[in-house]
C-alpha cells in the first residue's frame, strides 16, 4: 500500500533525488541548526551517505521523497529516526521553498504519522523545532502535538539565540483526533 | 604526592584503559544499572540502547574506542586518589552543537551516598565552561531517579518540560525529565 495523500505521495529515497536535496540542505532559511553553517553541503556527501545506506528504509530510519502526483515534481523530504524501535520516534522534514506555505508539509506529516502509529505502531512521536520557526511548530500542534519540553537559549544560528522545542504525540492523543481510525494494538 | 590535570580533593580524572575492563564488567552488569539504558557511544543513563545488556570485554573494548576517536564526545572515568579506584564516569556530549551541550554522570552503585557526584560535577561544569563556547549545558534523567532530579535543582539546574513515553524498560513507557542550566545562571551561583 503506498503512502499517499491528496496531493502527494511518498516513495524511498532514490538517487535521482539528491540534485533536489542539494537546495534543500543548503538553504539555511530552513532548518536551524548550527552544525550545518555555513551550507556547504556537496552533491558528493550526499552520495556518498546514500550509497553507505544498504536499504533506504529499517527499523531506526527512514527517509522518504514527498512528490506531487499531478506533476511528478520533487516537493520535499521527510524522515523518522526512531529512539527505540516500535516505541519512538522523531519525524524530520524539508520542503523546496517553492512549496513553502501551501499545505504540503501538513499532508506529508499526516500520513508519516498515520503510517507509524497505525500501520507501525508506535508509542510517540516527537519533533524538533526552534522557537523562531514558528511554521515549524504551528505545523506540529496543527497535527495535534503539545510542547513538552524548551531548552532555554539553546541555539545561536544566523544572529540570535533561540530556544530549542520539543513537541510530542502520544500514541492515545493520536487516535483521540482520529476517531475513524481504531487502535488494535495490544496494550504494554 | 601525584599531580593530575583534572583533579578534585578526592577524586581525579582519567581516560579508560585496558587494566579497569574487570571492575566496569562488575559495575556496568550489576543490576541495579539493569533498566538503564546504555547508548554505546556515551554510556548515559538515558539513551537509544533498546534492550537489556550483558556487556563483554569487546563490548567496553569497542566504547574505548568510540570514546577515543569521538570529536563529538568527551568521557572520563572518576577515581579515587587514595584507593586508585574507579568509581563511576562523567561525559559531555557536543555532537549537535558545542553551544549546548548535554552532560552525563553516572557513579556506580556502591560509590553512591558519598559526595562524589557534588564534587565532581561542579568540576566539570566549570571546565567545560572555561573550555567550550557553550552556553546551556542539559542533563536528562529518567524519571525513577529522584535523587539525580534533587542533586540537578541543588546545582541550579532548571526543570525545562518531561519527556513522555520516550522509552520502554523495566515494565513501563518510561519519561525522561529534562534540566538545563546556562552559563550567566552558574557563574552567578558558582564563582571560580
Amino acid at each position: 500500500m503506498p503512502l499517499e495523500g491528496k496531493r502527494i505521495i511518498l516513495r524511498g529515497l532514490q538517487k535521482e533525488d539528491l540534485q533536489h536535496q542539494l537546495l534543500i540542505r543548503n538553504n539555511t532559511d530552513g532548518q536551524g541548526i548550527a552544525r550545518n553553517l555555513p551550507p556547504v553541503f556537496t552533491y558528493e556527501e550526499l552520495e556518498k551517505a546514500f550509497n553507505k545506506k544498504e536499504f533506504t528504509i529499517d527499523h531506526k530510519f527512514a527517509a522518504f521523497t514527498i512528490i506531487e502526483k499531478e506533476t511528478n515534481e520533487y516537493v520535499g523530504q521527510i524522515s523518522y529516526t526512531s529512539y527505540q524501535p516500535r516505541i519512538s520516534a522523531e519525524i524530520g522534514i524539508l520542503i523546496d521553498e517553492n512549496y513553502w506555505g501551501k499545505g504540503y508539509g501538513y499532508e506529508a506529516h499526516e500520513i508519516l504519522l498515520e503510517f507509524l502509529f497505525y500501520r507501525l505502531g508506535m508509542r510517540m512521536i516527537m519533533w524538533r523545532t526552534w522557537e523562531d520557526n514558528e511554521g515549524s511548530w504551528k505545523l506540529a500542534q496543527k497535527s495535534g502535538y503539545t510542547i513538552t519540553s524548551r531548552v532555554r537559549e539553546s541555539i545561536f544560528i544566523n544572529g540570535k539565540v533561540s530556544d530549542l522545542l520539543r513537541l510530542q504525540i502520544l500514541r492515545d492523543e493520536y487516535f483521540e483526533k482520529h476517531p475513524e481510525l481504531q487502535d488494535n494494538l495490544p496494550k504494554l | 604526592m601525584e599531580m593530575y590535570s583534572l583533579e578534585t580533593n578526592r577524586l581525579y580524572l582519567n581516560r579508560l584503559a585496558e587494566e579497569q575492563i574487570p571492575k566496569l564488567l562488575e559495575y556496568w552488569n550489576s543490576p541495579e544499572l539493569r533498566y538503564i539504558t546504555i547508548d554505546r557511544n556515551t554510556m548515559i543513563p538515558e539513551g537509544n540502547h533498546p534492550y537489556t545488556v550483558i556487556y563483554n570485554k569487546n563490548d567496553i573494548l569497542d566504547i574505548f574506542k568510540i570514546w577515543d576517536n569521538s570529536s563529538k564526545y568527551r568521557s572520563f572515568g572518576i577515581f579515587t586518589k587514595k584507593e586508585n579506584e574507579i568509581i563511576g564516569h562523567i561525559t559531555y556530549d557536543y555532537s549537535w552543537d558545542p553551544f549546548s551541550i548535554i552532560l552525563n554522570l553516572l557513579i556506580y552503585p556502591k560509590y553512591r551516598n558519598q559526595g562524589y557526584a557534588k564534587e565532581v560535577t561542579p568540576f566539570m561544569i566549570d571546565e567545560i565552561f572555561n573550555t567550550l563556547v557553550t552556553h546551556n549545558i542539559a542533563v536528562f534523567i529518567d524519571e525513577d531517579e529522584t535523587n539525580a532530579m534533587k542533586f540537578a535543582e541543588y546545582l541550579g539546574f532548571k526543570s525545562t518540560g518531561v519527556i513522555k513515553h520516550e522509552f520502554y524498560r523495566g515494565g513501563k513507557l518510561r519519561n525522561t525529565h529534562c534540566y538545563d542550566i546556562l552559563r550567566p545562571e552558574w557563574r552567578n551561583t558558582h564563582a571560580t
